[in-house]
């Protein structure tokens, strides 16, 4: 059954339909979270929330969207929500894109949980490229869409990506050598 | 008193005491469902619950019986034909009951009963029962009752219900499929022909998707 | 696929190596999903948003033209006490249930704007045309809500006391014991 038609029984009131689509994407999901957050913890806290909002609004989901589209874009503002709250908590105020994108990603510093390479990397990524690049190269979204999810342009999502690329390449290519 | 006497006095006594006791069983039976007694005239009324009463002795729920009843009262029906139709409702009830087996919930049952008295052979329902021993059959028989009403030949739409159960199709997209069918006949496409091709696309598209055309099951 | 594209895809090979999710943290976030559908906010808000954005089956020809049917079937949980403790909320509306049968509340809807009244009758209620009115929004729809069983249920409309409609949106029911066609709906089902 489609996701549309999924939505559909969702919105008729059916909760079960809509955990039908939780079971569809919540293991993608949890993924792209721990790997944005760097722990368990976060990442769950942040999908409770994101999922119990897409059920919130879904009567503004329209059959045009892809519905795994729109439920990332819910999911990345949760985990922008956390890792802001994490933020604040350390006397830091985000208020927008830009600031955000001035932010070290230094916030999984005692809290992750993940410690492979790839994570060590992603954690010093700031966390504007992490995002591009995990929706690209993890969760193999295309540009248009990435730009419906983010509200940022396609070649400034593209310079993200490329960033991020450049930066994390000798920070892994240093780990095999010393691995 | 004299022995012909004493006779004559215990064989009334006799008679007296059966009649007690024929009243006392009379009395200790179930009284009618208070509903009917409420709804229906007391002769209706009566015959209603005799009705009922010998269905539940075979086992058969008896609250959609009653229903019935009240149905038709609510219809404002003859009573003749209020008591024809509880009659045909149990003996539909029955019938479901033996091919859906024991275990059957009662909205299975009654689902049955309602397809069994839209022309759906028991075989059908059988075999339904076999596609999925353990699954609730109550939106399969839901569906393939819905077909059949709209003037889906019988075989096509068992055919179509029998084939979905066997692809194991979700209840919702069975539903959603009887919702297609009821769209294409009344834009004019015959049932049969609505049947078999909407049919033909289940299984499909059950895979995370792009956007699906315009519609959906809305319409 | 350019060679920078080639190394980050290698490295990017791991990403899926994140452990899997808790069941419990999924069993959760089920439990509050479901307590969410029962603490929806503003219902008719959600009415009216349901049948603005979704396309109503035509109005029935001729005479009866009056009345369209659209059901919507809200299904409220009457939460009840679980094996993990949690604590029974019954929804609004569900007073005097029996604690041992999940009962669902379900939404009828009827877009009948030149009616002057209507009322549902089924087999939840004994088919009684006085046990549950429906009450008129604004825009013409009427609504009601019932709490019923789980299971197959058969109803059909009432407009203005003596006009029975049948539900355009639901299953027809074969039952046509007394010339009137009933609606079908199914509560509480699930796919196998």
């Amino acid at each position: 059954m489609t996701d549309a038609a999924l939505v559909a029984q969702a919105r008729a009131g059916d909760v079960e339909a809509f955990g039908h689509l939780v079971d569809r994407y919540y293991d993608d999901c949890t993924r792209f979270a721990r790997r944005m957050l760097g722990n368990r913890h976060d990442a769950e806290d942040a999908l409770q929330e994101a999922f119990v909002n897409a059920y919130q609004a879904l009567a503004r989901y329209h059959e045009r969207d892809a519905f795994r589209g729109w439920l990332y874009r819910i999911v990345l503002n949760e985990c922008r929500r956390l890792a802001a709250r994490r933020w604040r908590n350390e006397r830091r105020l985000v208020h927008d894109d830009v600031t955000l994108e001035r932010l070290p990603g230094r916030e999984e510093n005692g809290a992750a949980d993940l410690r492979d390479q790839l994570q060590t990397s992603l954690a010093r990524l700031e966390p504007l490229l992490r995002e591009a690049l995990l929706l690209k190269y993890g969760e193999g979204f295309e540009y248009t869409e990435m730009a419906r999810m983010t509200g940022a342009s396609i070649p400034a999502l593209k310079m993200r990506v490329k960033r991020a690329r450049d930066q994390m390449r000798p920070w892994l290519e240093e780990m095999e050598e010393n691995a | 008193m004299s022995a012909r006497s004493w006779r004559a006095a215990c064989g009334a006594a006799f008679a007296l005491a059966a009649a007690l006791a024929w009243l006392a069983s009379a009395v200790s039976a179930a009284p009618i469902d208070k509903r009917l007694v409420e709804r229906l005239d007391p002769t209706t009324a009566e015959e209603v619950w005799k009705v009922v009463e010998a269905a539940e002795a075979q086992g058969v729920p008896t609250d959609p019986l009653i229903v019935t009843a009240l149905e038709g009262a609510s219809k404002h029906a003859r009573p003749e034909r209020i008591v024809a139709a509880v009659r045909e409702r149990s003996a539909a009830l029955l019938a479901a009951k033996e091919v859906l087996g024991p275990e059957s919930t009662p909205g299975e049952i009654a689902a049955a009963a309602g397809a069994l008295m839209s022309g759906v052979p028991r075989d059908t329902l059988a075999r339904l029962r076999q596609e999925r021993p353990k699954g609730s059959l109550l939106v399969p028989l839901v569906v393939l009752a819905d077909l059949v009403t709209r003037q889906v030949p019988i075989e096509t739409a068992s055919m179509a219900v029998l084939h979905a159960s066997r692809l194991g199709t979700r209840d919702a997209d069975l539903l959603r499929l009887r919702s297609r069918v009821e769209g294409d006949i009344r834009r004019g496409v015959s049932p049969a022909a609505a049947t078999i091709a909407r049919l033909q696309t289940l299984g499909l598209g059950d895979a995370p998707a792009p956007p699906t055309s315009p519609g959906g099951s809305h319409r | 696929m350019t060679e920078g594209d080639h190394d980050i895809a290698r490295h990017m090979a791991a990403y899926t190596e994140v452990g899997p999710p808790s069941p419990e943290a999924r069993q959760r976030l089920m439990a509050k999903l479901r307590r969410e559908s029962v603490r929806r906010p503003s219902l008719l808000a959600r009415l009216r948003e349901a049948t603005t954005s979704w396309t109503v089956s035509p109005l029935l020809s001729g005479a009866t033209a009056l009345a369209v049917g659209v059901v919507l079937g809200w299904v409220l949980h009457d939460a009840r006490t679980s094996a993990n403790g949690g604590s029974a909320t019954p929804g609004p509306g569900v007073a005097g249930v029996s604690s041992t049968h999940e009962v669902r509340l379900v939404q009828f809807v009827l877009l009948a704007p030149k009616a002057s009244r209507v009322a549902v009758v089924g087999d939840f209620n004994d088919w009684d045309p006085s046990a549950t009115p429906l009450a008129r929004l604004q825009g013409g729809s009427w609504v009601a809500a019932i709490p019923v069983s789980p299971g197959r249920h058969v109803y059909s409309f009432i407009v203005d006391g003596d006009r029975w409609v049948s539900d355009p949106a639901s299953p027809l029911a074969p039952e046509d014991d007394f010339g009137i066609r009933n609606s079908v709906i199914v509560v509480g089902q699930e796919s196998t």
